[in-house]
């Protein structure tokens, strides 16, 4: 059946929550061990602050706010001069104060934003907070019981908002990549979706005319950037066919199903919950000087984006550049051969991304110096590979016809025709050189 | 041999170093004195007879040594149940915990037992403190010694309590606006309040977070003295105390009132004050003038404000602080609060709610800046204010049940100060019907030692301590 | 004194499951009335100018305490738990939680 129901061009509006634990050593308000996802036991990392003991009082981590404000400082935030935190009160088991202290009025960073290549995506602001425990669910001699871990309480996490600027799933992972890349590069973070030290959350709505819609959607649940894009499709859909209805959607919040790619209805709250939201009288306020924060700018490094450049002039390709900058060891070893000999940045590059080449095993040096032997045993002579050349392609006269004809392809099953021929000994430049020159 | 569980802190120390007596003998006079006397007073949730003991045997051996650095050594102390004692039942007077065994040390526990006092028990006192006479604790009220037919005031009103029986020789309370000032006042002994910030609230049962301050009660004011010099201090565990070195109170602790000008607030000297009440304060006054003081009249915003800032703060705060007791990690559960429990809880968590945050917290953080800044005003031209520390002796048991406002009015000579964080103390007057009436002198912040020296001058120079109950 | 309530029995009901607290009948009524006797008693901050007054939410007017990054000794797991009512395999235990988390 055809059917013939023309759905009206809708915007997608989807904004991201992006939570993100930081790699300290110590808890957000405590000393106890930041580890909850190596801890070999639950209920070790604990003390009266993180486990809500009466009396317990939180002192924050100096650590935890510098990294916040570093991110801020990458991601173009303004870092105001005054901010505070928070409590927001509500009941779970795994919040052991019964309110989370975090930041509402006066974050680390306001604003801010991050560029794709599908536009920018602006960010409402970054704030700090605390982790809640963690909690699972089993049977205990036959009930169904929660059991609760706090080693996870208390730790620092950074919480990222963005403004509902992204547009569509392809810009969403991009965004996402971004992001993480970024704090990756800051090493604050290892944004390690498996262990939950990057968590994600979006807010998706539909726009017929442009305007803010009088709805939006929470999408939880989400365990990596490509399930993400697919909340934002799949949504796409549910929203559009309500809209074509003359509804508008319920304003829930869902959970996603990575199995069917779907997303399912949480529980819907009659009322909102209420924060009750006040400053929290244990933690004074923080003074955020100039001073300060140029010390703490000191430690911005160098963008990946900018480091995938420099890499990409060297000669390397941009897939295996954009490898190498994540990995700290793999960028110490290009310095390195850039620095021994340039002309070998290239294969260095390609064998390690490929795997060819255990960069941890084999030192630079002892790298080159393979390379140089196997080139010493190379077949540069091009009165010796002249023949073989003028052989293959007398052997193969519709593959010539086909580089004649514009299939610049062609070559390469030319140059691979040659190495198999010489067991990989000729040199493949000058062979692809001979081979230009003999067809044109 | 006299009833060693009369001696002050001081007669205690230099009887313990001149082994007159031992820690042994001083700890058991105290045990004696409060089997004896708890049948009536009930001022105890907890003695700690084995421990306390256990750390008076320790503290005979360390004392037998050629000599000690420690204040309180072999010093029987007691503590308001709500300051956190490890392996030591702690239940701020709550159903809630009443079989919570504290798995740390409260900051003031640890530097006490690090003084090397002995911790005789942990007493009685208002249900999370919630109260201002010792009534709503859910294990029964503490009686008066100087009439157990009523109240001893609240919520340190056991700590109060077993100073004035002699139950014990020096004890802390803590105090969010008038929790040890006011049970002193009713049971005749002094009763300390430092600044917000110069005690750690550590391992302290939290009431209201910006107000709440531990404190010394204690048989004379060089007592309180020296309780003060062992818990004061910058701790790591609580952002919100002082860096300021803690003076040697005690060491410093002098008489000659250098033409000290003491601020009388009429706003202060209620009309409708019990009879009599103003005028033993007033001539109180009169006798720090003849001391060498200049009384000085100020005038202070009316204490209404500060009823009704004080309600509004203090419960949202408790409203918080009562969310980490669900009954998962410890303790029972939401259902067994009491009704005043659930009363502040519900009033503070009213003030905090979208849509009357605004009208209420909000604007009871403007009103108490602007205490704060009336009190500013007044120390510029004042080094101490003078006024009944309440408006009346202790009332019969039974008073303060279902009055929604007992505290806030028993308190409202407190509440301003206790807002802005200053620091205070009761000092005993005289009797009035047979009940002891007491004086507040409150000092700007830090001003410890001007408080303390006021009040010694003051005490030095009349006989109450001859009057106990 | 006026004897009108200040809180209305909608937002009343709101408080008592906000609050997890178990109220019986004759409670709620008795705490309904107190609580709009305290309330009524706030009335006084409207006597006040309060333009431009900041709220003074630290009295002690300290700044900027932080603690440097440093690990500190944790309970060890038998003290984490030794006043849980219920426990389990190392965690503490409560009954199946249904209700999803607000957060």
């Amino acid at each position: 059946m055809n059917s013939n129901l023309q759905s009206t061009t809708y915007n997608l509006i989807c904004g991201a929550e992006i939570h993100v634990e930081l790699k300290t050593k110590s808890k957000m308000f405590c000393g106890c061990k930041n580890d909850p996802f190596h801890a070999p036991e639950p209920n070790i990392y604990t003390c009266p602050v993180c486990l809500g003991l009466p009396g317990g009082l939180p002192v924050p981590n100096k650590q935890a706010i510098e990294d916040t404000i570093l991110l801020g400082l990458a991601l173009h935030c303004e870092i105001p001069g005054l901010a505070h935190f928070d409590r927001k009160h509500y009941f779970y088991p795994d919040l052991p104060k019964g309110y989370q202290i975090s930041q509402k009025d006066e974050p680390f960073c306001m604003g801010g934003y991050v560029d794709t290549s599908f536009g920018r995506v602006r960010l409402n602001h970054i704030h700090l907070e605390e982790d809640a425990a963690k909690m699972h669910h089993a049977t205990v001699d036959g009930k169904k019981v929660s059991l609760i871990d706090y080693n996870r309480s208390s730790v620092a996490l950074m919480e990222i908002v963005t403004e509902p600027d992204i547009r569509s799933p392809e810009q969403a992972k991009e965004f996402l990549k971004n992001v993480r890349d970024i704090i990756r590069s800051l090493g604050i973070s290892d944004c390690d979706m498996e262990k939950g030290s990057m968590r994600l959350e979006a807010n998706i709505s539909l726009s017929p005319d442009g305007k803010l819609p009088p709805y939006k959607v929470e999408v939880k649940n989400i365990n990596s950037f490509r399930y993400f894009a697919n909340a934002m499709t799949t949504e796409f859909t549910r929203h559009s066919e309500i809209l074509d209805r003359g509804e508008t959607p319920v304003q829930e919040t869902r959970g996603y199903r990575a199995d069917t790619g779907t997303t399912v209805s949480q529980r819907i709250k009659e009322d909102a919950a209420d924060y009750r939201y006040f400053p929290d009288p244990d933690i004074p306020s923080i003074v955020v000087s100039r001073e300060w924060v140029a010390e703490i700018a000191k430690r911005l490094p160098e963008l990946p984006s900018s480091k995938i450049d420099s890499l990409v002039a060297l000669g390397i390709v941009e897939s295996a550049a954009k490898i190498i900058v994540n990995n700290s060891g793999m960028m110490d070893y290009i310095e390195q051969v850039k620095t021994l000999n340039p002309k070998y940045v290239q294969s260095a590059a390609k064998d390690m991304v490929n795997k060819k080449v255990d960069y941890l095993v084999v030192t630079p040096e002892a790298y080159i110096k393979s390379l140089e032997s196997k080139s010493a045993a190379k077949i540069t002579d091009e009165s010796v590979l002249k023949p073989i050349i003028e052989k293959i392609l007398a052997d193969n006269p519709t593959v010539v016809a086909d580089y004649k004809a514009g299939k610049q392809n062609a070559l390469g099953f030319f140059v691979g025709a040659v190495m198999k021929s010489t067991a990989g000994k000729a040199d493949a430049a000058i062979a692809g050189k001979l081979l230009k020159d003999l067809l044109n | 041999m006299t009833d060693l569980s009369k001696l002050t802190i001081e007669e205690s120390r230099k009887g313990l170093d001149a082994k007159e007596f031992s820690s042994v003998e001083l700890t058991t006079a105290c045990l004696d004195s409060i089997k004896k006397q708890e049948p009536t007073l009930h001022a105890f949730v907890t003695v700690l007879e084995d421990d306390a003991m256990g750390s008076a045997k320790l503290a005979d051996k360390e004392l037998a040594q050629t000599s000690h650095d420690k204040p309180l050594l072999g010093i029987p102390v007691s503590l308001k149940d709500n300051f956190l004692t490890k392996d030591q039942r702690t239940t701020a007077s709550s159903k809630v915990l009443d079989s919570y065994q504290p798995q740390f040390d409260a900051t003031v526990v640890k530097k006490l037992r690090q003084s090397g006092a002995v911790i005789i028990g942990k007493n009685n006192m208002d249900a999370w403190a919630h109260g201002s006479s010792t009534e709503t604790s859910d294990f029964g009220p503490t009686h008066n010694p100087w009439d157990p037919s009523r109240l001893p005031g609240g919520s340190s009103g056991g700590s109060a309590a077993a100073i004035s029986a002699n139950e014990v020789i020096g004890a802390v309370g803590s105090e969010t606006a008038g929790s040890v000032r006011q049970p002193a006042s009713w049971c005749g002994v002094i009763g300390f309040k430092p600044t917000y910030g110069r005690v750690s609230r550590y391992g302290v049962v939290a009431m209201e977070s910006s107000l709440d301050s531990p404190g010394p009660l204690s048989k004379t004011v060089r007592d309180a003295a020296i309780m003060l010099g062992a818990i004061a201090g910058h701790d790591e565990f609580d952002a919100t105390t002082s860096s300021i070195a803690v003076p040697n109170y005690l060491h410093d602790l002098q008489s000659n009132l250098h033409n000290l000008r003491i601020g009388l607030p009429k706003e202060y000297f209620l009309k409708d004050a019990q009879a009599g009440i103003n005028e033993m304060v007033m001539n109180s006054a009169k006798q720090l003038e003849k001391l060498g003081a200049k009384l000085v009249e100020v005038n202070m915003m009316d204490p209404k404000y500060s009823i009704a800032d004080y309600t509004i703060i203090q419960r949202a705060g408790v409203s918080s602080n009562l969310s980490r007791f669900d009954g998962v990690r410890y303790g029972n559960d939401r259902s067994s609060f009491g009704p005043e429990a659930k009363r502040r809880i519900m009033l503070g968590s009213y003030a905090l709610s979208s849509g009357y945050y605004d009208a209420y917290y909000k604007r009871a953080q403007q009103v108490r800046m602007l205490l704060k800044r009336d009190f500013d005003r007044i120390f510029g031209q004042v080094d101490l204010i003078l006024a009944p520390t309440a408006p009346s002796t202790a009332l019969p048991i039974g008073a303060s049940l279902n009055q929604s406002m007992f505290g806030e009015l028993s308190d409202l000579l407190i509440e301003g100060s206790s807002l802005a964080g200053l620091t205070g103390i009761n000092v005993p007057v005289g009797l009035l019907a047979g009940l002891p009436v007491g004086m507040q002198l409150i000092g700007n912040h830090f001003e410890e030692q001007k408080v303390l020296n006021a009040a010694y001058a003051y005490e030095q120079s009349i006989d109450w301590k001859e009057i106990k109950p | 004194m006026k004897n009108n309530t200040v809180i209305s029995d909608t937002d009343f009901a709101k408080l008592v499951k906000m609050t997890k607290l178990t109220l019986s009948e004759d409670e709620k009524k008795s705490i309904h009335a107190q609580l709009d006797e305290a309330l009524h008693a706030v009335e006084v901050f409207d006597e006040l100018d309060l333009k431009d007054v900041p709220p003074l939410s630290h009295p002690g007017g300290l700044t900027n305490v932080m603690r440097e990054d440093i690990i500190k000794p944790s309970f060890t797991q038998a003290e984490s738990l030794s006043n849980a009512p219920d426990s389990h395999d190392g965690y503490f235990m409560v009954g199946g939680v249904l209700e999803e988390q607000t957060s």
